[in-house]
């Protein structure tokens, strides 16, 4: 084997090692963050969560609901996925009060340049309770519950 | 120990052709030009000033905020044009680099721009990614060092090569590898929850709005099927790295894994993702598959009729 070629695959195994230590999430060091091995692929497990929402109910001068938008309405499911991802951050633990507020108000500011005839928005952040096959069964009903409300006015 | 080392250097170099790493080219490319494709009409929601993250907000949410992302580009840009119509510009140099990709053609220089493009936009929306992005990410830096265009592609026309360079055998069996890693990795983590032996993962993954694709409702009433359906994945994502390499179950194992992502791309909805691991272990592991398939296609189509 010539030098070159030896040079190559002492590579590909250290390549490798990087591959198996982002699938046993040891940590990420800089060429792994480069080069896409701190990855693991521990997708839809060892459990599958919930999954959140986030609608924006507009309110008249009155204080009565006129509508609800949803930030998922009419999006390709690529998109979808995508908002999911995002949506799913209001209700991370980890996630800070201010940068929470803050996604919330941007969120609300814009809803609120979409329908300027709106002097207030309520949004609701919901998660969808899905029982167990014994609880479906059983008569549980599945839905989404409202964990969360933020109202936003106009100045 | 010779024969140890024989062993050993006729695996990483004695991939006979350069047609798989060819179509791995063309396969992931394809899948990423069609989600960028798909997203141009919310290009400005997912990455715009003021899009669903508004560029205010980015000390929240990036991570790793020394990563390079389009924002250091656009706010360069921003004293010659607007921050929107210089992601626009952009966005269509990615568009060319994807397509330049897919037709190999400067296929260096394309891959790198790729590799470089995608790798901005993934740092720059961190909470909209997901699994494909991961999988886009990790062979694009494959593409930057690994030979694809010595096959099927427009670069290969004015310099053909059929015999692949050590690089390209190397680099092949450490896609190869990288993939059984990905599935095992997948397979044991699932196996780890109960969910998966239970059934409950699958009644899930088919009942949550997000996923949910056809009533499955019923399932409730034959919770068999759920259950069976998660022994299955977890078989098969295990399975794979044993039984990949041996000629006599590869096909077996190409069949299976392909019905596990049309059916994650069909119940679930998650095209790209489905389509991009078809792609994956169709083109590095499925070259004799294919071209069994290319052949009897012409006669399947016309027994069909």
């Amino acid at each position: 084997m010539a030098l070159k070629t030896k040079l190559l695959v002492l590579y590909a195994l250290f390549h490798l090692a990087m591959v198996l230590k982002g699938a046993l999430q040891f940590g990420a060091n800089p060429y792994q963050i480069i080069t896409g091995t701190s990855y693991s692929f521990s997708f839809f497990a060892p459990t599958i969560g919930t999954e959140t929402r986030v609608l924006f109910d507009l309110i008249d001068k009155k204080g009565s609901t006129t509508r609800t938008v949803s930030l998922r309405d009419g999006l390709p499911n690529e998109l979808k996925l995508r908002i999911g991802g995002i949506v799913n951050t209001l209700r991370d633990p980890d996630l800070s009060k201010d940068a929470r507020r803050a996604l919330a108000a941007s969120w609300a500011g814009q809803v609120l340049a979409e329908f300027p005839e709106s002097p207030e928005v309520l949004l609701r952040v919901e998660k969808y309770d899905l029982p167990s096959m014994r609880g479906a069964r059983n008569g549980k009903l599945l839905g989404w519950t409202t964990v969360e409300t933020m109202r936003f006015r106009r100045f | 120990m010779r024969e140890l080392a024989r062993h050993f250097k006729k695996f990483w170099l004695n991939a006979d052709s350069t047609v798989p790493l060819a179509h791995l080219r063309i396969g992931v490319s394809a899948v990423l030009l069609c989600q960028a494709l798909i997203l141009i009409p919310w290009l400005f929601d997912l990455y715009g000033e003021n899009g669903i993250i508004q560029l205010g907000l980015n000390r929240y949410f990036i991570y790793r905020p020394y990563l390079p992302q389009p924002d250091w580009i656009l706010s360069a840009l921003s004293s010659y044009m607007p921050y929107d119509n210089a992601l626009q510009g952009l966005f269509l140099i990615y568009l060319g680099s994807c397509t330049a990709l897919l037709l190999g053609w400067h296929t260096t220089t394309a891959a790198s721009l790729t590799w470089l493009l995608h790798y901005l936009f993934l740092n720059s929306n961190t909470l909209s990614n997901y699994g494909v992005d991961r999988f886009f990410h990790l062979m694009l830096f494959y593409f930057l060092w690994v030979p694809v265009s010595h096959s099927l592609s427009l670069d290969a026309l004015r310099s053909p090569r059929k015999v692949p360079s050590p690089r390209a055998s190397v680099g092949l069996r450490l896609i190869q590898l990288h993939l059984c890693v990905v599935y095992f990795d997948a397979g044991v983590s699932k196996a780890l929850g109960a969910m998966w032996w239970n059934g409950e993962a699958i009644w899930r993954a088919f009942m949550l709005p997000e996923y949910r694709q056809f009533n499955f409702s019923w399932l409730v009433y034959y919770p068999w099927i759920p259950k069976l359906l998660g022994w299955m994945t977890v078989a098969i994502e295990t399975s794979y790295p044993v039984l990949i390499w041996p000629k006599a179950t590869r096909h077996w194992m190409i069949l299976a894994t392909a019905g596990l992502h049309v059916g994650i791309v069909v119940l679930q909805g998650l095209q790209l993702f489905g389509l991009i691991m078809l792609v994956l272990t169709a083109a590095a592991f499925g070259g004799s598959s294919l071209r069994i398939v290319w052949r009897r296609a012409p006669q399947i189509v016309v027994s069909g009729f």
